[in-house]
């Protein structure tokens, strides 16, 4: 089997040079050679204890609201750049809701937060926001795509897991209470280990990729998932490429192998013989296998050959390992949170920082190897990793940290200031790395579907429970095996969140997969923000688009019953569709080119909905400024 | 060599790198049949098959991995009978008449093989590379690397059999880990081409411009208050291409100026030949506007999997698509495509010499034949060869993964080099491996 291991080629100065084709270890599969961990290894960033001295001179730094915020201020001033002040308040209040919740300001949370005089409104809104139920359902899509998570199998079949959705709703429950991250993944990983029985669903974390059931070698199909399990849990919590290493030596990063192998060998029994078109989707205590913790060469089933320990990578640990006999699960989360490794709390407070910025301190938040790139701020990184550790692992109290930043609340245009000065601020930060302006963005995939619901009053929010299926074009349906895809029967369904929507490994709604959801066939830290036509002609032409621009035209007509037509009409008609779509009101040339645009012609319904069709196209709608 | 984030249609980040090297051809045409046609019946005779038929497969052919525990079942001969074909005397069967009057141009590959028994896993293999789902494919590698020919149409377009979906589905000509632009675009026959084309309920293209207008409008202002930003002016331009888009796709499927005797060469105006037929000629036209890759299925969900009966299932098929493809062949030649074209004949996997049900045969992915045809590649050549039954490839085998880099080496690129950086690997279609060779001895 032709598995995808390692590229074994490095680039130096731009030219790509070709090493040996194979390092000759691994094929002595009975006593494979383990290379020794260099210094230079040793050396690298993210193996190093957590550390942030602060800046010489605190002095100069007048801007910061939150510790992170100093070293920002310092990197940027030391370039003589001067952070942007603070957006203003109708971008501010949209861009923490939709970061927050996954969903636009309604008018009349405008209205009000224009009207707040009190200081602290902004703070407000974050803990009203933090405490709303929208906000579980808004983040689990994160740790899912990171959980290559989809409601089938994926393959020829692509059959339902019936029970797929538990895990799913389990994450926006823990989210939403908060759970602490250490425990959050304790369950995750040993769910079936502790007293209680509802964890054991958490445990879909290490099976939720795809799988091919009706293979005839099962064998292989447990060496699959075991081989992905351990690859996502090395990628997912501590940022190292270990999917490189089940065939090879990792050529750049300290994973050996073995390293994998023995990682593997901690979740070796939790996965027993598996049964042709059986599924098997969550751990569980009744059902174990006793094979031993072995070495496959090349990663083949077929060169399996010395056993091997139990162990956490060589270079997150002192010498050698041996965990107590049993629970070696529940002994590794303990490991995994111990104040020695610094992994676990710098890659997931970067996971966090990718969404709220588009880019991590760290480039690739599945990759804290030399290959993925050094953090731009290093300071921040291990500040907000230590908090994060210290506040008991609150994913809210480090979220909550950073939307209060000065960092996370500036502009992120020019305003008032002279074009030279920004200019300047282009040149000496192209692409953004010091934080010179706050970074826009494209909306996710299930922000924009979301989004375009809300704005239309369409959203149902029903919490939980089984997929919903929207309808799906005549023309992808027949892309699917008969019966794959069924419109769920009530209309509301349609209508609810993305989170809730049915994940088909092998077909993503169309909004999905123009706008780059992930196919969940591997551990996806971040997210391509591709521009494509097809996603012009998603957004232009889809049923989905009208049905929005309907929808949002009626609710409009009717919020306007009393008020007389008058020549006002049209003009307050386009103020509500813009706050509506916007969170704005619209600027004198636009209701101008907007009056002349539904002068030309008599049909007005129609010409209406289509304003309001162009206003859910426009770049405005879909980034997050 | 670019990261995969934040790429932009058209702008030098997520765009392309041209080709390597001069190249051979400018665009394939690949013609799949899904679900696995039978080499022993089609284009590898097998004398020695015919004279075992009825026995057990002899021990000295080993151990034989099937999907269906078919390795102890009694050999079956060919279901139809070879003849050697034009000047080069090229052995086709009697299943495709047709396309063995083109034999002379036919570059026929006898020892293809893979590593997967099982459909959706030989499907992503022989699509991706990899039989894992989610890799990129070679359509979409190929549009990586070389860029549009046609700005008004996709650089990688699939053409779908009505009939029902293929195992292992859209990954199959999905773009992986490649920018979303570098996918497969499905195009269909009719009035409604590609998805969301037009609006459900207006097609009047001039209401449509002027709405384009109006965001535009909108967008412009937008942009002017943000002192330039590639992102938002790559969108307007994607909003651009998606009306050129609008006019483009329906003329492409408009069928009307083509002549009456094109409709009758590819069997149009027949009931058997018609969807086939139709598709193949879309094929000609679109490579005739500059798309680099057309992937066009046959064979509906089974499809070619003839595990009941070779006979039934593949004189269905071959009735379906013989008369279309040589109409293919011929129609690139009159319009002055065949030197610059490469056309790809194949299915997942082949399949076994051993019975199944009596008359069927099982997959058989260990040794199974592939033709190419175009200016590029030597014609009326049998390439490499199965052993005496046909079950394994046995001289000169080319494994999917060669046959990959020869097509990428036919398009001017080096398949050693075209590759993507992602989670902190340099990927490429051929994967990790070095072990790679250009099939040279099928090159022109």
């Amino acid at each position: 089997m032709n598995h995808w291991c390692v590229t074994l080629r490095i680039r130096i100065f731009g030219m790509v040079l070709l090493l040996p084709a194979i390092l000759f270890a691994e094929e002595r599969k009975d006593s494979p050679i383990e290379p020794e961990i260099t210094q230079e290894q040793r050396d690298h960033w993210a193996y190093q204890p957590l550390s942030f001295p602060l800046p010489a001179d605190l002095s100069r730094l007048d801007w910061s609201s939150v510790p992170l915020d100093l070293w920002i201020e310092n990197a940027l001033r030391s370039v003589n750049i001067e952070p942007l002040p603070q957006a203003n308040a109708e971008t501010l209040l949209r861009r923490l809701k939709l970061d927050l919740l996954g969903l636009p300001p309604s008018p009349q949370e405008i209205e009000e937060y224009r009207s707040d005089t009190s200081p602290d409104k902004y703070e407000k809104r974050v803990d009203l926001f933090l405490a709303s139920p929208r906000y579980g359902e808004r983040w689990a899509q994160m740790w899912l795509d990171v959980a290559r998570y989809a409601d089938t199998d994926g393959f020829e079949h692509d059959h339902v897991r019936k029970e797929s959705w538990h895990y799913r709703d389990w994450v926006i429950r823990a989210l939403n209470e908060d759970i602490p991250f250490d425990q959050f993944v304790r369950m995750q990983l040993a769910g079936d280990l502790t007293d209680s029985d509802e964890n054991r669903i958490a445990t879909m974390f290490g099976l939720a990729g795809p799988d091919m059931p009706d293979i005839n070698d099962q064998e292989l199909r447990r060496h699959d998932r075991l081989n992905d399990l351990t690859s996502t849990v090395g990628n997912a919590l501590l940022g190292m490429q270990f999917h490189c290493a089940q065939c090879h030596d990792h050529v750049y990063d300290p994973i050996s192998q073995l390293d994998f192998y023995r990682l593997r060998g901690i979740f070796e029994s939790a996965i027993p013989a598996l049964r042709r078109d059986q599924p098997f989707l969550v751990f569980d205590p009744a059902k174990r296998s006793d094979s031993t913790p072995t070495f496959y060469a090349r990663g083949e089933l077929k060169s399996a050959g010395m056993e091997v320990g139990k162990a956490p990578p060589r270079i997150l640990r002192q010498g050698s390992f041996t965990f107590p006999p049993d629970k070696e699960r529940l002994h590794f989360v303990e490991w995994l949170f111990h104040e020695g490794n610094p992994l676990s709390a710098r890659v997931f407070v970067n996971r966090l920082w990718t969404q709220y910025f588009g880019q991590g301190i760290f480039p690739n938040p599945n990759d804290v190897g030399v290959m993925g790139g050094a953090p731009s701020h290093p300071e921040v990184l291990d500040w907000l990793a230590k908090q994060f550790q210290q506040n008991g692992w609150s994913m809210k109290s480090i979220q909550q940290t950073i939307v209060l930043s000065s960092t996370y609340r500036q502009s992120s245009r020019r305003d008032g200031r002279s074009l030279s000065d920004w200019n300047a601020r282009l040149q000496q930060d192209p692409n953004n790395k010091l934080l010179s302006r706050f970074p826009r963005r494209r909306m996710h995939a299930e922000v924009i579907r979301d989004s375009m619901l809300a704005a239309s009053g369409q959203i149902h929010f029903e919490m939980y429970g089984e997929g919903c299926m929207p309808p799906l074009p005549s023309e992808l349906l027949s892309t699917l095996l008969k019966g794959q895809w069924k419109a769920s029967e009530s209309p509301a369904q349609h209508s609810r969140r993305s989170i809730y929507t049915f994940a088909r490994r092998n077909l993503r709604l169309p909004i999905f997969e123009v706008f780059d959801r992930p196919d969940a066939s591997a551990s996806c830290g971040k997210r391509d923000s591709s521009t494509t036509a097809t996603q012009s002609l998603q957004m232009l032409n889809s049923e989905f688009s009208q049905s929005c621009a309907e929808s949002l035209y009626q609710k409009t007509i009717q919020s306007m019953t009393g008020i007389e037509p008058a020549e006002s009409y049209n003009h307050r008609f386009l103020e509500k569709i813009f706050v509506s779509i916007l969170s704005r009101y619209p600027k004198d040339v636009e209701s101008d080119w907007v009056h002349q645009y539904v002068s030309s012609s008599s049909n007005d319904e129609k010409l209406w909905q289509s304003v309001i069709l162009a206003l859910f196209n426009t770049n405005e709608f879909i980034t997050i400024e | 060599m670019h990261s995969s984030t934040d790429t932009v249609m058209g702008l030098d980040r997520g765009s392309t790198q041209g080709p390597h090297f001069e190249p051979r051809v400018k665009r394939i045409i690949w013609l799949f049949m899904h679900g696995g046609p039978s080499h022993v019946d089609l284009f590898d005779p097998k004398p020695e098959l015919a004279r075992l038929s009825g026995q057990v497969l002899p021990d000295s052919f080993g151990e034989v991995s099937t999907r269906r525990k078919v390795a102890k079942n009694p050999l079956l001969e060919p279901v139809r009978k070879f003849a050697p074909r034009g000047d080069s005397g090229l052995e086709i069967s009697e299943f495709l008449p047709e396309i063995s009057e083109y034999a002379d141009d036919l570059c026929l590959i006898r020892s293809m093989h893979g590593d997967s028994v099982n459909h959706p896993q030989a499907v992503y293999q022989t699509n991706t590379g990899s039989v894992l789902m989610g890799r990129p494919s070679v359509g979409s590698w190929i549009s990586y690397g070389l860029g549009s020919g046609n700005e008004n149409l996709p650089t990688f377009v699939v053409l779908p059999d009505p009939g029902g979906a293929i195992k292992g589905g859209p990954p199959a000509w999905g773009s992986g880990f490649l920018p979303a632009s570098y996918q497969g675009i499905p195009i269909r026959p009719g009035s409604k081409p590609i998805l969301n084309l037009n609006p459900a309920v207006t097609t009047d293209l001039e209401l449509q411009r002027k709405q384009l207008d109006l965001i535009q409008r909108f967008n412009h202002l937008h942009l002017n208050e943000r002192d330039s930003d590639d992102v938002l002016n790559a969108r307007i331009e994607a909003y651009e291409l998606a009306f050129r888009m609008q006019i483009a796709a329906p003329e492409l499927v408009d069928l009307s100026r083509e002549s009456e005797e094109t409709l009758q060469l590819y069997g149009i105006d027949q009931k058997t030949t018609q969807d086939f037929g139709t598709r193949c000629l879309l094929a000609r036209r679109l490579v005739e506007r500059g798309v680099r890759f057309v992937q066009v299925y046959s064979g509906d969900t089974n499809g070619w999997d003839a595990h009941q009966d070779v006979e039934s299932n593949h004189s269905k098929l071959c009735a379906a698509t013989d008369k279309p493809v040589a109409a293919l062949l011929g129609d690139l030649k009159r319009h002055g495509l065949w030197n610059d074209t490469l056309v790809v004949w194949g299915g997942e996997f082949g399949r076994m010499p051993m019975s199944e049900s009596k008359s069927g045969r099982d997959h058989n992915p260990w040794g199974y034949s592939i033709w190419m045809a175009g200016g590029a590649v030597r014609g009326g050549l049998a390439y490499g060869a199965t052993d005496d039954v046909g079950l394994r490839a046995v001289e000169k085998p080319v494994h999917l993964r060669n046959f990959h880099a020869t097509l990428l080496h036919l398009l001017g690129l080096d398949p050693e080099a075209l590759s993507f950086f992602h989670n902190g690997l340099d990927e490429r279609l051929i994967g990790p491996t070095n072990d790679v060779e250009i099939v040279s001895g099928i090159l022109a």
